[in-house]
C-alpha cells in the first residue's frame, strides 16, 4: 500500500487518504466527527497513527497541519448574518424542492410548471431550463460531490437524468406506476434511488439508464429514500408507518423498523451509518440502531405531526420540525431535548442544520424561514419576504448562503 | 380588466346565507408533505374535488367561502390553494387551481384521483362564455376525468347582468353530456347563496359513485 496524497474535508471534519494497493487507486476517510478547536492535536495525531498504518512517521507532520487547519475552520464557525436577499421569479407555478451543488455555485429548483431550472447562485441567472417532464417536478438532486449530473423525479412517474453542464437529458427512467416523490444519488454517483407513491423504491444505473432493482415490501407510498455514507445501504420511509433498510448490492431488505404508529415523514442515516432517524405523523421522532434494526430512543415533546427530521453532519444532534409550529434539537447520544425553537406562526415543514452544525434553518407556512442558534435556541434571523408559504430551504456547503423555495413561484437567495 | 368595478360594488353587499351544512374547518395542514397526503388515492370518507374555471370566475372566493374564511382580499391565483372541509360525513379536499390562460395547460397536473369536478363560470362575463365553454368541453374529453361527476357553478348571480343558469346550460349544451352525472347550480360565492345546494349535490353524487 502506498499513500499518494491527503485531501481535507471540512464538513463533517475529516482527512481523506488517496492510496494505491496492488496497482489500484483507492480512497479512505478518517472521520474526525468529534473534533473541536479545543482538541489536543498531538494526542489526536497519536490516536490516528495507531489505527491507520498508512500514516507513517514521515507523514505525521502533514497530518498535524491538516488537523490544525480543520480546527481553525471549526473555530470560525457560522457567524454569517444573511442580511441580503435576492428574489428570483423562478417559475410560473409553485416551487417544490431545491438543491445545491457541492460548491454552492449552482442550485436547482423543481416546480409545478413541470420544469427544473439550474441557477447561478452568485448572479441569480438561469443557466438551464430542464424541460421534458409531463407533470410536476417534485424531487431534485445534484450528484454531489461531482455536480456534473442532475436527477429529477416527477409526478409523471418518471425520473430523468440530466447533464448539469449542458442541460441535455441523458436518460428517462420509466417503470414506476405512480408519482416519484423522492430520490437520491449514491455517494459514488453510479446509482439513483427513487421512491414512489406506488409503494416501491427502485435503483437505476446512472451510466446505462437501466433499472437495477425494485425494492418491494412497503404497503403504502414511499416518502423518503436516503443512502448511507458508504453507499452500501439505503433506508426508505413509508406512509405504511414503517421504515426499511435495504442492501444496495442485492436489493434485499435487511431490516424493517416497526414502531411508529402513523405515516413516516422523513428518514436519514447519520454520517457514520450507525443510526437512523425517523420522523412521523405520530408526533414522535425515533432513533434506530442500523446493525440490529432496534429502536434506541423515542424523541417526544411535539404536540402535532413531525414533518421533517435530520441529523447534523457530525451526527451529534437531531432536529425535528413539527406541525405544532416549533422545531426541536435533541442530543443524538443522550436523547435529551436540548432546545425548543419557538416563534413561527404556522407549521414548520422543513428543517436542516448548517454544515458547521451551529445553526438550524426552518421553513414554515407562515411565509418565513428562520435561523436559530443550536446552543441557545435563540432565533437569530427571520428571513422575510416570501408572499406564500415556504416549501423548501437549504444551506450551501460553506454555510453562508441559503435558498428558500416557495409556493409564491419564487425562490430567494439569502447571503 | 373591466370586472374590477363590479368587484368594488359587490363587496358592499353583506353575506346573505351562512353555510350551515359545511362545518368544522380542518386545521391548516400544508407543506409539501400534506400535499402528498392529499394526493394519494383517497379512502372512503375522503373526497378529492377539483375546482376549475377561467380566471376571475370566483374559484378562490368560493373555496374561502366554503372554509368560512375572509373573502375581502383575494388576488389572482398563481398556483393553487387547497382546503379541507367536512360535509355530510365526508372530508372534502378541495383543490382550487389558478385559471389564467398561461397556466391552464397545467390543469392536468391535478387530474389524478379526482372524485368530483367543480367548474366555475362568471355568469356576468358574457364575452367569455365561448371561451369557458371550450375549456369545459376539453376537460370533459380528458381521459383521466372520464366519468367524473361535474358540477357547474353559474357564479356571480348577485350581479344584475348575470345570465341565469338555464341560459348558460343551454349555451354550453350541457344536456348533451351522457357519460357522467352533471348538475348546474346558480350561486354567488360572494354571498354564499346556492353554494350549499351545490355541495349537497356533490356529496350525493359521491355517495352514489362510491357505493
Amino acid at each position: 500500500m502506498k499513500l499518494n496524497r491527503f485531501l481535507i474535508r471540512y464538513y463533517p471534519p475529516g482527512i481523506i487518504l488517496e492510496y494505491e494497493t496492488r496497482g489500484q487507486q483507492r480512497i479512505k476517510s478518517i472521520d474526525l466527527l468529534h473534533l473541536t478547536p479545543e482538541t489536543n492535536p498531538d494526542e489526536l495525531l497519536e490516536e490516528i497513527r495507531q489505527s491507520e498504518r498508512l500514516i507513517t512517521e514521515s507523514r505525521a507532520e502533514q497530518v498535524k497541519q491538516l488537523i490544525l487547519r480543520l480546527q481553525q475552520k471549526l473555530g470560525q464557525q457560522d457567524h454569517h448574518r444573511f442580511c441580503f436577499c435576492k428574489e428570483l421569479k423562478a417559475h410560473i407555478l409553485p416551487l417544490t424542492n431545491v438543491a445545491f451543488d457541492k460548491s454552492g455555485s449552482r442550485f436547482i429548483t423543481g416546480s409545478y410548471d413541470r420544469t427544473c431550472r439550474v441557477w447561478d447562485t452568485a448572479s441569480g441567472t438561469e443557466l438551464h431550463k430542464l424541460e421534458g417532464h409531463k407533470n410536476v417536478v417534485y424531487a431534485v438532486s445534484f450528484n454531489n460531490p461531482y455536480g456534473d449530473k442532475i436527477a429529477t423525479g416527477s409526478f409523471d412517474k418518471t425520473c430523468k437524468l440530466w447533464c448539469a453542464e449542458t442541460g441535455k437529458c441523458f436518460h428517462t427512467f420509466r417503470g414506476h406506476m405512480a408519482e416519484i416523490v423522492c430520490l437520491a444519488f449514491n455517494p459514488h454517483s453510479t446509482l439513483v434511488a427513487t421512491g414512489s407513491m406506488d409503494a416501491t423504491a427502485k435503483l437505476w444505473d446512472v451510466e446505462s439508464g437501466k433499472e437495477v432493482a425494485t425494492l418491494t415490501g412497503h404497503t403504502a407510498e414511499i416518502l423518503s429514500v436516503y443512502f448511507n455514507t458508504v453507499g452500501n445501504q439505503l433506508v426508505t420511509g413509508s406512509f405504511d408507518h414503517t421504515v426499511a433498510i435495504w442492501d444496495v448490492a442485492t436489493g434485499r431488505r435487511i431490516h424493517t423498523l416497526i414502531g411508529h404508529i402513523k405515516e413516516i415523514s422523513n428518514v436519514q442515516f447519520n454520517w457514520d451509518c450507525s443510526l437512523i432517524v425517523t420522523g412521523s405523523m405520530d408526533k414522535t421522532c425515533k432513533l434506530w440502531e442500523t446493525v440490529s434494526g432496534k429502536c434506541v430512543a423515542t424523541l417526544g415533546g411535539h404536540k402535532e405531526e413531525v414533518l421533517d427530521v435530520c441529523f447534523d453532519l457530525s451526527g451529534q444532534h437531531v432536529a425535528t420540525a413539527s406541525a405544532d409550529g416549533t422545531a426541536r434539537v435533541f442530543s443524538a447520544t443522550t436523547h435529551e431535548c436540548l432546545v425548543t425553537l419557538e416563534g413561527h406562526d404556522g407549521e414548520v415543514s422543513k428543517v436542516c442544520f448548517s454544515p458547521q452544525g451551529g445553526r438550524v434553518l426552518t421553513a414554515s407556512s407562515d411565509k418565513t424561514a428562520r435561523l436559530w442558534d443550536v446552543q441557545t435556541g435563540v432565533c437569530l434571523h427571520v428571513l422575510e419576504g416570501h408572499t406564500d408559504e415556504i416549501f423548501s430551504c437549504i444551506f450551501n456547503y460553506e454555510g453562508n448562503t441559503i435558498i428558500t423555495g416557495s409556493k409564491d413561484n419564487t425562490c430567494r437567495i439569502w447571503y | 380588466m373591466s370586472p374590477s368595478l363590479c368587484v368594488t360594488v359587490r363587496l358592499t353587499s353583506p353575506p346573505l346565507v351562512t353555510l350551515g351544512g359545511v362545518s368544522k374547518r380542518e386545521g391548516k395542514k400544508m407543506g409539501l408533505l400534506s400535499i402528498l397526503r392529499k394526493l394519494k388515492s383517497t379512502p372512503d370518507q375522503e373526497v378529492r374535488i377539483l375546482l376549475l374555471g377561467l380566471d376571475n370566475g370566483g374559484k378562490t372566493t368560493l373555496l374561502k367561502q366554503l372554509a368560512s374564511e375572509d373573502i375581502s382580499h383575494i388576488t389572482p391565483t398563481q398556483g393553487f390553494n387547497i382546503k379541507s372541509v367536512q360535509s355530510q360525513g365526508f372530508k372534502l379536499n378541495v383543490w382550487d387551481i389558478g385559471g389564467q390562460r398561461k397556466i391552464r395547460p397545467y390543469w392536468r397536473n391535478y387530474f389524478e384521483n379526482t372524485d368530483v369536478l367543480i367548474y366555475v363560470i362568471d355568469s356576468a362575463d358574457r364575452k367569455r362564455f365561448e371561451e369557458t365553454g371550450q375549456e369545459l368541453a376539453e376537460l370533459l374529453d380528458e381521459e383521466k376525468l372520464s366519468g367524473v361527476p361535474v358540477l357547474i357553478f353559474a357564479n356571480k348571480q348577485d350581479l344584475l347582468t348575470a345570465a341565469p343558469a338555464s341560459e348558460i346550460a343551454e349555451g354550453l349544451n350541457l344536456h348533451t353530456i351522457r357519460d357522467r352525472m352533471w348538475q348546474i347550480q346558480s350561486c354567488s360565492a360572494l354571498t354564499g347563496e346556492g353554494i350549499q345546494e351545490g355541495m349537497n349535490w356533490v356529496c350525493k353524487s359521491v355517495n352514489s359513485k362510491k357505493k
